[in-house]
């Protein structure tokens, strides 16, 4: 059994900021083209990013916008774009990493209810086989399994 | 008051005679399962089964599908290849699909299993990793449980319970229990516990130079030998069969233990120098795909290989020592409830193809009735209780066809049974 595994935080924040390898740089549209989930992650963290870019760039005051009781045009010192202090885009990046980790957690608990090991997946595979044990036995089954070196299941063969 | 009176009579009568039918067929001797031509004739297979290539190897299987038949007839589907659920309509006829993959609670985050019908309302479906997603029989998504072990089976049990066979690794040892679960409240009791340890039994190992495990089972390492089966009787109760000894324990929803009995099938068959024999061919053959694919092996996948083999065969002799196995062969192999509520027990047989039941009435369990089996010309019959489930007299199948070259050899099918 193959392992499309779901990248992690880190790589998908990686591949946003192009900082990964061009090998697996290729990898993620495949992945993403198979994996709903991890499109959805990759879609959220760039809406985080285009509001991360908004909040910080400081939207120009367009001259029609000026109203009553001003009267009169801004001068061009008053129509300058706010200045943001080092204090003010802390408390942005506070705030978005704190959003950012409530998602990840809401999401993490969504998808994740338990985790099997490797010889449960084998167990899992050979219940849900859904064959009766008279056919087991005649069979003369023979269940094998690989795993790689991390413990992850590579291949599963029922025979 | 006479009417009421005769009609409860009439209906009483009337459920006795329905309940003797089934039985009536069985003590004639073998029943034939005569294939209803008139079901599923709409169904393009083709079309339908397009995953049935699915191979294992990519961690799918296209032939592995499983059913449940809700009360008006309609038929729920799972695949081992699709994050969804199939349904057709009580002529057999493909109706719709739905359900798909994701991370929402309403998604499907490893492909399902459809295990049951709840209170006659919900389609209950389960995963690997605990998911159990809930769905009225509209296939509108209703409630997501989430459990935090591995459930192996379940079975749908009156008052909105339903029971789970759950498997944990804990530090040092292994923990495998019964569980019963309020789909409201999701309160759990647990009714039955079983620890053993965590090493490998029954199995030959190999490690690769690059730290991989390759494992292989040994004969009596398979689940389906001593893990107990969960079965929803007539009255919504839940028995659990043990393969093993015979034995059968009913609880009610509650939890309660109301009965424990042992059905024995009939003398227990000794297992053979000649079928420890088989076992070891069955082995020698796996041995010799990897000799072929050491052949054209390179690099880190030959040193793999070559060591695999190396201590594949240092071990393959296990195959044939009586000590692997044991003496004799398990009392039941397979139990199920008719819809008359006749309880059905399976032994093993001493032929492949063949199965032999003993059947029971519910009301007195103790009581063997006679015995049967079950004949097929055109299909292998799987009598698992996913892929053979009674309904109203008949059973609806999803089989494999005996015909190897059939381009789609699964079907679903419904039977008559032929007296």
């Amino acid at each position: 059994m193959k392992t499309n595994k779901c990248f992690s935080d880190n790589e998908i924040q990686f591949y946003l900021d192009s900082e990964l390898s061009a090998e697996s740089h290729q990898e993620f549209p495949k992945h993403l083209a198979e994996c709903e989930k991890c499109s959805t992650r990759i879609t959220e963290q760039r809406r985080w990013i285009e509001f991360v870019h908004t909040s910080l760039k400081g939207e120009e005051v367009e001259k029609d916008m000026v109203i009553p009781p001003f009267k009169k045009e801004l001068s061009p010192a008053k129509s300058k774009p706010i200045k943001l202090n080092f204090r003010f885009l802390l408390k942005i990046a506070a705030v978005i990493a704190l959003l950012v980790s409530v998602y990840l957690i809401a999401e993490k608990k969504e998808t994740q209810a338990y985790q099997p090991t490797a010889q449960e997946l084998l167990l899992w595979e050979e219940t849900m086989q859904g064959d009766d044990a008279n056919q087991v036995w005649h069979d003369r089954t023979i269940t094998a399994v690989e795993t790689n070196s991390a413990g992850e299941v590579v291949n599963i063969e029922i025979n | 008051m006479k009417k009421p009176a005769l009609f409860i009579a009439m209906l009483f009568c009337g459920m006795i005679a329905n309940s003797q039918n089934l039985s009536d067929i069985y003590q004639k001797g073998p029943v034939l399962m005569k294939e209803d031509a008139g079901f599923g004739t709409q169904n393009n297979w083709e079309k339908l089964f397009y995953d049935i290539d699915a191979s294992r190897e990519q961690g799918e299987d296209g032939k592995n599908k499983a059913i449940v038949v809700a009360p008006d007839g309609t038929i729920f589907m799972s695949h081992r290849s699709r994050h969804s659920i199939s349904v057709f309509d009580k002529n057999g006829n493909f109706a719709k699909e739905f359900g798909k993959k994701g991370g929402r609670e309403s998604d499907f985050v490893y492909m399902p299993y459809v295990v049951g019908i709840l209170g006659d309302k919900y389609l209950a479906t389960s995963a690997v990793d605990g998911r159990m997603l809930f769905f009225d029989l509209n296939g509108k998504w209703v409630k997501t449980i989430k459990l935090d072990y591995m459930p192996l089976d379940n079975a749908m049990l009156r008052n909105n319970k339903f029971a789970i066979l759950g498997h944990t690794s804990w530090k040092s040892k292994i923990r495998r229990f019964v569980a019963i679960k309020d789909f409201n409240t999701g309160d759990e009791t647990i009714i039955w516990d079983h620890f053993e340890g965590m090493e490998i039994k029954n199995s030959i190992q190999t490690r690769t130079p690059s730290g991989g495990i390759n494992t292989w089972s040994l004969p009596f390492s398979h689940p389906s030998y001593t893990q107990p089966k969960l079965l929803t009787t007539p009255d919504g109760n839940l028995a659990l069969v043990f393969p093993g000894t015979g034995e059968i324990k009913v609880y009610s929803p509650e939890g309660k233990l109301l009965k424990s009995i042992v059905l024995a099938t009939g003398e227990r068959l000794t297992i053979t120098q000649g079928e420890r024999e088989a076992y070891y061919n069955k082995a020698l053959e796996y041995l010799k795909t990897m000799e072929k694919e050491l052949s054209t092996a390179k690099g880190t996948k030959r040193e793999n290989l070559e060591q695999t083999i190396s201590q594949f065969k240092q071990q393959i002799g296990k195959y044939l020592d009586p000590a692997y196995y044991p003496e004799k062969l398990p009392e039941i192999s397979q139990a199920m409830f008719d819809s008359d509520n006749n309880l059905l027990v399976f032994a093993f047989t001493k032929e492949s193809g063949e199965n032999k039941f003993m059947f029971y009435s519910y009301n007195n369990l103790g009581e063997k009735i006679g015995s049967s089996s079950f004949e097929s010309d055109k299909y292998n019959l799987n009598l698992s209780n996913s892929k053979f489930v009674f309904f109203k007299g008949d059973v609806i199948g999803v089989q494999m066809l005996k015909d190897e070259n059939s381009k789609i050899p699964v079907r679903l099918v419904r039977f008559g049974l032929a007296k």
